[in-house]
């Protein structure tokens, strides 16, 4: 089965029944010579071979919820159990058809000259929630639960620790090291804020006005 | 005597001191203060903790006493999160 990821085309061998019907929304017609194989067996490992050989096409796998609001790209982190899908869930309450979630779990970012583009994966989170589409990044947002609505901008440098551990890095060394290569790239391009959030409509409230009212300001310019 | 155990390594991201394991080791990083790196790489070059406070001290404005201090905590924390071992 071929099937596309963040643009790279990889040859699944032998997917059983449940990964083929998993997969189904990244089926593409086997044309030319896929960029690398991974084996169908089961979907975990066929994450991990699929993150394992990304890097090398200037891809990163991770871990959060993308959405696309306004046609910009948002990309909220952080550890399982934070939040991030009822932060993102919120999002599409309230911003409605201006919001678009594209992938509540695993998407992969391309890292490339010409731009970091997220992508949606199937590897969406137990709710399933996201589609085959793929957004420019426009920010990158730490999630903390708090007592109340709180977000700024920030230098991830503070926050590496915090950051990488969202980001898949492959035992093979040159994959690794490619992904720390990656991921400094990443966080020099992109800006990123730190949300401290409650479960409320007004934690929505606050990233939609920071991040949206910015980048309004931005292209004002 | 104090040494790096195998499969951690430091190294620079966006400007900042960092320690790195290989996978299967932890996960993540360990960011480094401003003095990490430079007790790190006396302890990659076998030098002691007396001698590891004398280039801090020729670094930053402190005292030896809290130099050593110094040293002996990031020695200790490191130890404590496998990074370092006695040996």
């Amino acid at each position: 089965m071929r099937i596309r990821l963040a643009g790279i085309d990889v040859e699944v061998t032998d997917p059983t029944e449940s990964v083929t019907a998993y997969l189904k929304d990244y089926a593409v017609p086997e044309e030319g010579t896929a960029a690398f194989t991974a084996a169908g067996g089961e979907l975990l490992s066929l994450h991990r071979e699929v993150a394992e050989n990304m890097p090398r096409f200037d891809r990163l796998v991770c871990h959060g919820a993308l959405i696309e609001a306004e046609g910009k790209g948002i990309l909220f982190t952080a550890p399982s159990g934070t939040g991030k899908t009822t932060h993102v869930r919120l999002w599409k309450q309230w911003g409605g058809d201006r919001v678009r979630i594209i992938n509540g779990d695993k998407p992969i970012l391309s890292v490339e000259e010409s731009g970091i583009t997220a992508w949606g994966t199937p590897w969406r989170g137990k709710e399933r929630m996201g589609e085959n589409a793929s957004v420019p990044l426009s920010a990158i947002v730490l999630l903390e639960r708090g007592s109340e609505d709180l977000m700024q901008r920030e230098d991830p440098a503070d926050y590496l620790d915090r950051l990488l551990q969202q980001i898949y890095l492959p035992e093979e060394r040159a994959a690794s090291e490619k992904t720390y290569e990656l991921a400094e790239r990443l966080f020099t391009r992109v800006p990123f804020y730190h949300l401290f959030c409650t479960m409320n409509r007004t934690a929505y409230e606050e990233a939609a006005d920071v991040l949206l009212r910015e980048s309004a300001e931005r292209s004002d310019q | 005597m104090i040494k790096i155990r195998d499969g951690y390594q430091i190294r620079k991201i966006l400007d900042r001191d960092v320690v790195t394991a290989d996978p299967g080791l932890f996960n993540g990083i360990i960011k480094l203060n401003e003095t990490g790196a430079l007790i790190w790489n006396g302890i990659a070059e076998g030098k002691d903790a007396e001698e590891i406070a004398a280039r801090i001290c020729a670094e930053y404005d402190t005292t030896m006493e809290k130099a050593v201090e110094d040293v002996n905590a990031f020695v200790h924390d490191l130890t404590e999160k496998g990074v370092f071992e006695e040996c």
